[in-house]
């Protein structure tokens, strides 16, 4: 019998509770590890285990098409989930929001001229101006 | 550097021509955006005392 807890935030992020050993598996093309946790990739996003070296025995099995990662944990400690990215990203909002860069060692520490800033927005170039104030 | 003192005073070293920029980008519509490098800002912090003044713009 074994008791599991899943706790889900809302910036993408779960926690999983549970009182025994667990295997996860997962397919991806990239992975990175950094004392027990792990970040896996595709090019869709990815999910990430942070157990932050609480556990022990972590075991990474990889394998053509498969990989594989076993950790042991007692229960009531917390194992983090996140999931990439948390939302679809927003084309649309992207393609409605054009920023204009003025950045500032890139143009002399200089500011923009109201000339280029009005033709900047009139020939619909841009209708948010970023000032990369150094 | 576009501020006064970058690492200690963020206020624009051309005030005026900060202020014509922020003016004219309103009159247009434009929403506007204004970075500062939070790594260089060094008021308030532990590090502050190993703050270099900007030598031209920096009070004396």
């Amino acid at each position: 019998m074994c008791a599991h807890q899943w706790r889900f935030t809302a910036d993408g992020g779960a926690l999983y509770g549970g009182n025994h050993h667990r295997r996860t598996i997962v397919c991806s093309d990239y992975y990175c590890e950094f004392q027990g946790n792990f970040n896996f990739f595709d090019p869709y996003g990815g999910v990430s285990f942070f157990e932050h070296g609480r556990g022990s025995n972590v075991r990474l099995q990889l394998r053509r098409t498969l990989t594989t990662v076993r950790w042991s944990w007692l229960a009531g400690e917390v194992f983090w989930i996140s999931v990439s990215p948390p939302r679809s990203f927003p084309w649309e909002q992207s393609r409605q929001q054009r920023i204009i860069y003025h950045g500032s060692s890139d143009d002399r520490y200089m500011y923009p001229s109201d000339l280029s800033l009005a033709w900047a927005t009139k020939s619909g170039l841009g209708n948010i101006l970023y000032l990369h104030n150094e | 550097m576009m501020w006064r003192n970058h690492q200690l005073d963020l206020t624009p070293k051309d005030l005026d021509g900060y202020l014509r920029v922020m003016h004219t980008a309103h009159e247009l519509g434009l929403k506007t955006l204004v970075y500062a490098s939070p790594h260089f800002y060094l008021k308030n912090s532990e590090l502050e005392d190993r703050a270099h003044p900007d030598p031209i713009t920096s009070p004396a």
